[in-house]
C-alpha cells in the first residue's frame, strides 16, 4: 500500500504544471509574440541615427508638440467631464441608465472615421452647434480645437469606463460610515470615494491619453491637416510614409515607445490596479 | 476601379480582381514593404511608378487614362467662387490635398502654371497658403470636407467631381491643368501575373475603357 502511495506522489511530482496550465501558457505566449512580433520588426526598420534625425526635423518638432498639446488638453476635459459622468454610470439608479452605459462605449466601437464624420456634421458650418458658433465667428472644423474634439470624443470612454468600473468596486459601507459621521455629501465624495476610485482614475487616464496620443482617423477627418496647427504624430507618420519612409518608421517607433512608457509606468507605479 | 473588377469578372469565368483602393503613395508604400503584397500595381501619377519601377517592384507600366484637375465647390458655392483667383481671395476657406501625395502634388502644379502663365494675379501662392484650411492627405479627403460644406473650395480630379452631387465643378483654364497620367504595371512578385496581364488587356479594350470613359476619364 505504502509503496502504491509513493508511486502515485511520484506521478503527481512529475506533473507538478497541470496539463491546462500547459495549454493556457502556449497560448499565452503566441498572443503576446503576436503583440511584440510587428512592433519589433518595425525596431528592425529605423536606426538611431534615423531616430535622431527625425528628433531635429521641425515637421515632426511641430507634430509632437501638436500632439502633446491637444492631448493634454483632451485629457483636462476627460477628467472634467468623464469623472462625473463615470460617477453617474457606476452609482446611479435611473431609468436609461442601461442606455447611458451603451452610449458611452459607442465611440470606442465606431470605426474613427465615422466619429470624425459625426463630429463634422454636428459642429460643422451647416450644423446645430457649429451654425451658431459659426454666426459667433468661431469654426470648430479644420482647426486644433478640432483635435482636442476628435481625441475627446474616441478616448473619454476609456477613462469612463476604467472609473465606473472602479466605482462600482467602492465599498459603499466606508462611504456610508463618513456619512454618519456628519461628512457633507461632497466632502464624502472628495475624500471618501474619489481617492478610493483614484487607481482606477489613474489607469483610466493612462489609457485615455495612449489613446488620443495615437488618435488618427477621427482627427483627419474633422480636424483635416495643416503643419503646426493640426498635424499630429499620428497624421505626421501617414504622411512621411511618401516623403520619407525612413523617417515614417522613426516616428512611429517614437509614438510606440512613448504608449508604451506610458502604460509600463502605471503598472510601475503600482496604482493601475482598480481596487 | 470596382465597376472595373466586377465586368472583368463577368467577362472572365473564373477569373476575380480584388482591389485595395488608397492614395497611390500609400500603395507605393505597401508595395515597398510587402513586393508580393498585390499583382498588379496602378498610380494616380507616373512619378509614384516611376519609383516602383527604379526599385524593380513592377514590370513595364502602360498608361490606361488621363484625368483633369478642375476646382470643386459645395452644393449651391456658397463661397461663390468661379475661377482661379477666387482661391486666393480674402476669406475663401481652401482644401487642397497634401504635396505628398499625386492629386496634391498637381495642384501645387497647377498653381504654378496659372502663376507663370499669369491666369492669377501676384501674390496667389501667398493667398492659397493664407486660406489653406486643410492639406489632405488623400483626394477623398479634400471631396468630403467640400461636400460637407464647411469649406468654400477644394482642388480634385475631374472624376472625384462626377462621382458625387454634392459637389460642383468649376474648370480651370486648359493651360493651366496638368493633365494626370494613370500608369498600370504587373508587380515583379505577382502571383497571379497572367490574370493581372488579362485585366490589365482587359482595361485597355473597349468595353473597359467606357466604363472609365463613363467615369469621366480621358482615353490614354
Amino acid at each position: 500500500m505504502n509503496h502504491v502511495g509513493q508511486t502515485h506522489a511520484g506521478v503527481r511530482a512529475a506533473s507538478a504544471i497541470p496539463a491546462h496550465w500547459v495549454m493556457s501558457g502556449i497560448l499565452a505566449v503566441i498572443a503576446a509574440l503576436f503583440i511584440a512580433f510587428p512592433l519589433a520588426a518595425l525596431l528592425t526598420r529605423t536606426s538611431v541615427a534615423d531616430l535622431l534625425s527625425a528628433a531635429r526635423d521641425p515637421v515632426v518638432l511641430d507634430a509632437m508638440r501638436v500632439s502633446g498639446e491637444t492631448t493634454a488638453i483632451s485629457l483636462l476635459l476627460i477628467l472634467l467631464f468623464g469623472t462625473p459622468l463615470a460617477l453617474v454610470l457606476a452609482r446611479g439608479r435611473f431609468p436609461g441608465r442601461a442606455l447611458l452605459d451603451a452610449l458611452v462605449g459607442l465611440p470606442l466601437v465606431l470605426p474613427p472615421v465615422v466619429a470624425g464624420l459625426a463630429l463634422l456634421v454636428a459642429f460643422g458650418r451647416t450644423g446645430p452647434v457649429g451654425g451658431a458658433l459659426g454666426a459667433l465667428g468661431i469654426d470648430i472644423p479644420l482647426s486644433t480645437t478640432a483635435v482636442v474634439l476628435a481625441q475627446s470624443f474616441v478616448a473619454g470612454p476609456f477613462f469612463v469606463y476604467a472609473v465606473a468600473g472602479g466605482l462600482a468596486q467602492v465599498d459603499t459601507g466606508v462611504e456610508e460610515v463618513a456619512r454618519t459621521l456628519g461628512a457633507t455629501p461632497w466632502r464624502v465624495l472628495w475624500t471618501v470615494t474619489i481617492p478610493l476610485a483614484r487607481p482606477a482614475m489613474v489607469y483610466g487616464a493612462v489609457l485615455s491619453t495612449a489613446r488620443a496620443l495615437g488618435e488618427f482617423g477621427a482627427t483627419i477627418t474633422v480636424a483635416g491637416n495643416v503643419q503646426g496647427r493640426t498635424q499630429t504624430m499620428p497624421t505626421a507618420i501617414f504622411l512621411a510614409f511618401e516623403r520619407d519612409p525612413h523617417g515614417a518608421v522613426a516616428l512611429a517607433v517614437v509614438l510606440a515607445i512613448v504608449s508604451f512608457a506610458l502604460l509600463l509606468a502605471v503598472r510601475g507605479l503600482r496604482i493601475a490596479r482598480p481596487l | 476601379m470596382g465597376g472595373e473588377a466586377g465586368a472583368f469578372a463577368r467577362a472572365h469565368p473564373g477569373e476575380s480582381v480584388d482591389g485595395d483602393y488608397e492614395g497611390s503613395q500609400q500603395l507605393l508604400a505597401k508595395l515597398r514593404a510587402d513586393p508580393g503584397v498585390a499583382d498588379l500595381f496602378i498610380s494616380a501619377d507616373t512619378a509614384r511608378m516611376d519609383e516602383a519601377r527604379r526599385q524593380d517592384l513592377v514590370g513595364t507600366p502602360v498608361v490606361l487614362a488621363h484625368n483633369r484637375m478642375v476646382i470643386i465647390v459645395p452644393r449651391g458655392n456658397p463661397g461663390r467662387v468661379t475661377a482661379l483667383a477666387d482661391l486666393a481671395r480674402s476669406g475663401t476657406r481652401l482644401v487642397v490635398a497634401d504635396p505628398a501625395v499625386p492629386a496634391g502634388a498637381f495642384t501645387v502644379r497647377l498653381f504654378t502654371n496659372a502663376v507663370a502663365r499669369g491666369d492669377v494675379a501676384a501674390g496667389f501662392d501667398a493667398g492659397v497658403a493664407r486660406n489653406t484650411v486643410s492639406r489632405e492627405d488623400n483626394v477623398e479627403g479634400v471631396v468630403t470636407k467640400v461636400a460637407s460644406g464647411e469649406v468654400d473650395a477644394g482642388v480634385a480630379y475631374a472624376t472625384d467631381a462626377m462621382a458625387t452631387s454634392d459637389v460642383a465643378a468649376v474648370p480651370v483654364p486648359e493651360g493651366d491643368d496638368p493633365l494626370t497620367s494613370y500608369p498600370a504595371a504587373v508587380t515583379r512578385q505577382a502571383r497571379h501575373a497572367r490574370v493581372a496581364a488579362d485585366f490589365l488587356a482587359f482595361l485597355r479594350s473597349s468595353a473597359g475603357q467606357d466604363i472609365l470613359r463613363r467615369a469621366g476619364f480621358l482615353p490614354p
